[in-house]
């Protein structure tokens, strides 16, 4: 059991619900957007380890 | 470093042990922070340098642990330590309401790069508040090792809110309304209530996708009356089960935000008129290269033996001078009122080989004073920033026309931070930045002359040196404790 000393709210819980629906959504484009790339022979760009001072760099 | 740090924290506790700061770890935390080591996550962080480094060591228990350390670890008991971690020692810390809006891009960024990292690793940061985070060579560094709680398919995004109210919230009001509301969260260090932000917001943020969700939306859903909340433990997250996340969405989620913070690379800007004062610039070659010259000699004076283990720049401006310090000490602390300006060192530290540098906001007459709970938990500016050598250029002639400090005030201040030794620029009434300044002002400024200066300063210091600047009626001060 973990002990969260941080109150979540329990708004913020149902509201959570919402949101994950509406991920649903933006997770079933992103599969489809990605199966599409795929396909295409394009390679995933995504780079979440990227450092922001490399991005703003490229973006420069 | 102040006193209570951690208090609210049931995994682990930050200690004082002769001069050393250290972090126990608790055997309720023993999982997550075998999971954290073994799975590869503490290394993969540390790597990247989002984490702080630490090593372990040998932990002692029960009654043979040094009297201080039993005392503050409080009601924990003593006997129920697993493991005794020395992180890095911070060589500076400075709070969110005192960063710059690139200093909150980059926390906010590495925040949800640690999570995302850490969902690989079936974990999360169940924190997320930015008090969390210090910078080191212009990086925002991650020092809470015990914020990571396991996450597994389902489970709901415990930190939401704190996310909302302490990060996101305050950023997106930085970014539509501008860098001055940063100083809010010093008045409000638990976070700011969304739906006061939402209210704040221009109309334009609500066909933002993330401003739109998290927090005019949310805003309206969350409840801030904790009263209303009964959630306290891990064991209700079974009734809350379907209204979680896989790990897919939450990714997608954190990815999300992540572009928004990508994509809003600066805030809004309001203050123009410092544009004249700045482009303006009498500044000749000459005078410049005189005053870098001289100021060098004197650092080379000053460190003979060793490098100053720290040296404060107040009023930093572009940090031209912060830099050139930084090749004679262990540290330099930049202290800048502009926030435009804070922005510009922040860079400057990325882009240069000496990354010794730590940039903060912060206004010389409304200093940040020891603050929180019993006034422990964050240590005021003079305590922090305290330095063996302390520059003040290009500096006093706005603190005593703009902020109205007599030449005594500011000699007070200098005198406060310093140690040892002061380097001071006076700027005479003649200077025609001091005329800028004075244009418009309805008083008489007749006690504003060299000699009121260095009468007020000679109360504190000894004067060592005193030059005349090339081209200029400037005069640098060498002064001594």
């Amino acid at each position: 059991m973990i002990l969260l000393y941080i109150d979540p709210g329990s708004g913020s819980l149902l509201f959570q619900a919402l949101l994950s629906g509406l991920l649903t959504v933006v997770v079933f484009f992103k599969r489809i957007v990605a199966f599409i790339k795929f396909k295409f022979g394009k390679k995933n760009t995504e780079n979440t380890t990227e450092d922001l001072d490399q991005i703003d760099q490229k973006d420069a | 470093m102040p006193n209570l740090i951690s208090y609210r924290d049931t995994a682990a506790r930050v200690v004082l042990e002769e001069g050393i700061y250290y972090r126990y770890i608790f055997d309720e935390y023993k999982a997550e922070y075998d999971h954290l080591t073994k799975s590869g996550l503490l290394q993969a962080l540390t790597e990247k340098g989002l984490i702080i480094a630490q090593q372990e060591e040998e932990i002692v228990q029960g009654l043979d642990l040094p009297k201080q350390t039993q005392q503050q670890l409080q009601n924990q008991s003593p006997n129920k330590l697993y493991k005794k971690l020395k992180p890095h020692q911070i060589p500076f810390q400075s709070y969110p309401f005192e960063w710059s809006y690139s200093q909150w891009r980059k926390v906010m960024y590495a925040y949800l790069q640690i999570n995302q990292i850490a969902l690989g690793h079936s974990m999360i940061l169940k924190d997320a508040t930015p008090y969390n985070f210090y910078f080191e060579e212009g990086k925002a560094v991650l020092f809470d090792t015990s914020s990571f709680s396991f996450f597994k398919e389902g489970d709901p995004w415990m930190a939401y809110r704190q996310f909302c109210s302490e990060m996101h919230g305050p950023f997106a009001l930085m970014h539509y309304n501008g860098q001055r509301w940063a100083r809010l969260s010093q008045s409000h260090l638990r976070g700011l209530p969304l739906n006061f932000v939402s209210k704040q917001l221009p109309l334009k943020s609500w066909l933002n996708m993330n401003c739109l969700l998290h927090i005019h939306l949310h805003g309206k859903y969350a409840t801030n009356d904790s009263e209303n909340s009964s959630i306290r433990n891990s064991n209700t997250t079974n009734q809350t089960k379907q209204k979680g996340f896989s790990k897919e969405k939450i990714v997608s989620l954190m990815k999300m935000l992540q572009s928004t913070v990508v994509d809003w690379k600066k805030p809004y800007v309001f203050e123009k008129h410092w544009i004249d004062y700045y482009q303006k610039d009498i500044a000749s070659d000459k005078y410049l290269e005189h005053k870098e010259s001289i100021i060098k000699d004197w650092l080379s004076q000053l460190t003979k033996q060793n490098k100053l283990p720290s040296i404060l720049d107040l009023g930093a401006n572009t940090g031209k001078f912060s830099l050139i310090a930084s090749e004679y000490a262990e540290k330099v602390i930049a202290l800048e009122y502009d926030d435009i300006c804070v922005d510009g060192i922040d860079k400057a530290i990325v882009s240069s080989k000496q990354k010794n540098i730590f940039c903060l906001r912060m206004d010389l007459a409304e200093t940040t004073p020891n603050m929180g709970v019993l006034e422990k938990e964050f240590s005021s500016i003079y305590t922090r920033a305290k330095s063996s050598l302390v520059m003040g250029l290009a500096l006093i002639h706005h603190l005593f026309i703009s902020n109205q400090l007599s030449f005594f005030k500011i000699a007070s201040i200098l005198d406060r931070f310093s140690d040892k030794n002061v380097i001071v620029e006076f700027i005479p009434i003649t200077d025609e930045k001091v005329q800028f300044l004075i244009k418009n002002k309805q008083r008489s400024y007749q006690d504003y002359t060299e000699e009121g200066f260095t009468k007020a300063f000679e109360q504190f210091f000894q004067i060592k040196e005193r030059i005349q600047l090339d081209e200029s009626e400037r005069i640098l001060y060498l002064l001594e404790k």
